[in-house]
């Protein structure tokens, strides 16, 4: 009993060891010191890029990077002007040229996150608008994105990054699709869709919306890939833009950066789960028979099946790059940490001020925002129930989008295409399909998708039709590539097949390349070693 | 893992437990920078603190003005910026709306996308 109670307290001794005091050690250095006075002082003498660069032309130009046509825009005029009108309030204490005017573009995803575009465009996820818990909240962050537009950090290369990405992702769409399309599609006929039924079916379903729910949970908010010092710099702006307003920068900042760091947990926990529902789904559908059919004779089966496994888990590593897998990537903690010691030198002796919540209550009074927030929720909850397996209970959520004025919206639509798609109903997806092709906002991955439920239901003829006007709107070719593949090796036009692999294989981007091999039935040559490429998370 | 470990694991998370369910409030966990400025509960600045002055984690007493965190110090209350140190405070403006009555679907998207959104928030009392 002694020997018990002695170990016992040298236990709770060694517990209480570990609950000590410990101050945190800051990790790469900070990149912005207060010791010379406000950073927006600093940069007087900088030569600033206000037009951007080259990375900053790339990344408006290219199709899938337009801030116009993410994935799930949500057009909120009494919304968006008042983001403006506050936009404008912080802009104006910033003394240098201002190049483009700024607009704002809101995103239908619950994430706490904003980021900014080359073309003065702020992209607001509507998540933080609905839990921000202050006006100056949303004011730091605003003006954190302001002040990588305002410092020209688009001068550099980091949009390609971002680009390549996403059309990397695109691609991916395929492989998930050959599956759940089966081997029927694959081999061109008829004969293999017995081998394809019931369970790989349903699994491979799964899969797809899986896939879906990864993609939206990855591109709805891109950001580009800012470099330490850049957000740094963004961090520092930020909070002086506030704090001349003036807004509580001080209690904005911390609030704002242990939000960002909850969303990572939630984050990383996603990552996981869809990671491993993923590979369940397609361990289940990736059949011998169903390689067997869909592979050219003369291929490597396992090598197929380890480009498709492959596939899926650059999806997952997608997801990783997107939350907090970078390495590069400053954590919540060390830029609080960060800004914390700028402020304080920069800011001796200044009282603290309370955060306010008029502006923030009078946005959210708006009928406009009311049903956006139940058609956010609603696509959000249909997506999740779709990745179930549960096609009745997405289309009772779905439809409680019905009653807003966000029912016509690409983000509705889309979601409502695909679930029809789902159920079989191609004619009813088609509807719906073109009804968000109709809209302004509509965006690259409705034409995608659309294209590739057409493949699988084997109506290749059509599916090349909206592959051509979704390159025609948006002038580019190659989210659609992969599936053109596979749809023109599903009609035997062997030589248009062939055109379009060499087209694919000459996009310098080695994830596409690999799906359009394995959409040409070939084993994809293993992918050659290379970094994991770093993206922004949080504030853009 | 051996038993003495799992011990001091479960000795460690009971002692958090217990020192979070103590403190409503919430706890100091984490002192940022080896130096903080300290506040009165207006919000004015008051003078320095050296982190080691300062015992953790250390139950938050209260909040003063910019939110900042009231900690006892010795007989008085000093506060500190949100900037300055970590917590485990949960929000007291709002508190999570239960999985079990939200929504099918939406508890899934909540618990691992945040999508719950202020809808599944409910004032805290």
């Amino acid at each position: 009993m002694m020997n018990l109670t002695h170990r016992l307290t040298g236990l709770i001794c060694v517990a209480l060891i570990a609950l000590q005091p410990t101050v945190a050690l800051a990790g790469s250095a900070y990149a912005v010191s207060g010791k010379r006075g406000p950073f927006i002082d600093q940069v007087a003498a900088r030569k600033i890029n206000v037009a951007g660069g080259q990375g900053a032309r790339g990344l408006v130009d290219d199709a899938i990077n337009q801030g116009a046509n993410q994935t799930a825009r949500l057009r909120m005029p009494q919304t968006e002007a008042k983001i403006t009108a506050l936009l404008q309030r912080i802009e104006a204490s910033w003394p240098y040229p201002k190049g483009a005017p700024l607009q704002v573009l809101i995103q239908g995803v619950d994430y706490y996150s904003a980021y900014s575009l080359p073309d003065g465009s702020i992209v607001v996820g509507f998540g933080l608008l609905d839990r921000a818990q202050s006006d100056d909240e949303v004011a730091f962050v605003l003006a954190h994105e302001l002040s990588h537009v305002r410092l020209g950090h688009f001068a550099n290369d980091a949009a390609k990054k971002r680009r390549h990405d996403t059309a990397g992702r695109l691609g991916q769409l395929y492989v998930l699709a050959s599956l759940a399309g089966g081997a029927r599609n694959l081999s061109g006929g008829r004969q293999g869709a017995a081998v394809f039924a019931g369970r790989a079916t349903t699994a491979g379903r799964r899969a797809e919306a899986t896939s879906d729910l990864l993609h939206f949970f990855n591109n709805a908010m891109i950001e580009p890939a800012w470099a330490q010092g850049e957000e740094d710099e963004a961090d520092a702006l930020g909070f002086d833009l506030s704090l001349k307003v003036p807004f509580a920068a001080e209690a904005a900042s911390a609030r704002v950066f242990d939000t960002i760091q909850a969303d990572e947990a939630r984050r990383r926990q996603l990552r996981a789960s869809l990671e491993g529902r993923l590979k369940r789904e397609m361990g289940r559908t990736a059949t011998d028979s169903v390689i067997k059919s869909a592979l050219d004779s003369g291929g490597s089966r396992q090598e197929f099946k380890r480009g498709l496994v492959g596939s899926a888990g650059r999806m997952a590593m997608g997801a990783a790059t997107h939350s907090d897998g970078s390495a590069e990537h400053r954590p919540p903690e060390d830029r609080k940490r960060g800004l914390g010691a700028y402020s304080a030198a920069a800011y001796r002796d200044l009282a603290l001020r309370d955060e306010a919540t008029t502006w923030i209550s009078d946005l959210r009074a708006t009928q406009e925002f009311t049903d956006a927030r139940i058609a956010v929720a609603a696509v959000s909850a249909a997506k999740t129930a779709r990745a179930d397996g549960d096609l009745a209970g997405a289309e009772t959520e779905i439809a409680k989008a019905d009653p807003t004025m966000f029912k016509d919206s690409p983000l509705v639509l889309n979601e409502a295409g695909r679930l029809r798609g789902d159920q079989g109903d191609t004619a009813g997806a088609d509807v719906l399909f073109n009804r968000a092709h109709a809209s302004t906002d509509q965006t690259i991955d409705g034409y995608v998708d659309h294209v590739r439920m057409f493949y699988e239901t084997g109506q290749g003829l059509n599916g090349f039709l909206v592959a051509k006007a979704g390159e025609d709107r948006f002038g580019d070719e190659k989210p659609f590539l992969a599936l053109k593949i596979a749809i023109a090796r599903q009609a035997k036009r062997k030589k248009e097949m062939n055109v379009f692999l060499k087209r694919c294989m000459k996009v310098d981007d080695e994830s596409l390349q690999q799906d359009c091999q394995l959409a040409a039935g070939k084993s994809p040559e293993p992918k050659r070693r290379r970094g994991i490429q770093v993206m922004g998370v949080g504030l853009g | 893992m051996r038993k003495s470990d799992a011990c001091v694991i479960l000795v460690t998370t009971l002692a958090a437990f217990a020192a979070a369910a103590a403190e409503p409030q919430g706890l100091v966990t984490k002192v940022l920078r080896p130096e903080l400025s300290t506040f009165d509960e207006k919000g004015q600045p008051s003078g320095r603190l050296k982190a080691s002055q300062l015992k953790l984690p250390a139950p938050i007493v209260s909040y003063g003005a910019g939110r900042s965190i009231g900690v006892r110090l010795k007989d008085r209350v000093v506060y500190l910026r949100g900037l300055d140190v970590q917590t485990s405070a949960k929000s007291v403006d709002c508190a999570p709306v239960q999985g079990a009555v939200r929504a099918k679907g939406s508890a899934y998207a909540a618990a691992n996308m945040g999508l719950g959104g202020a809808a599944d928030c409910k004032k805290a009392k």
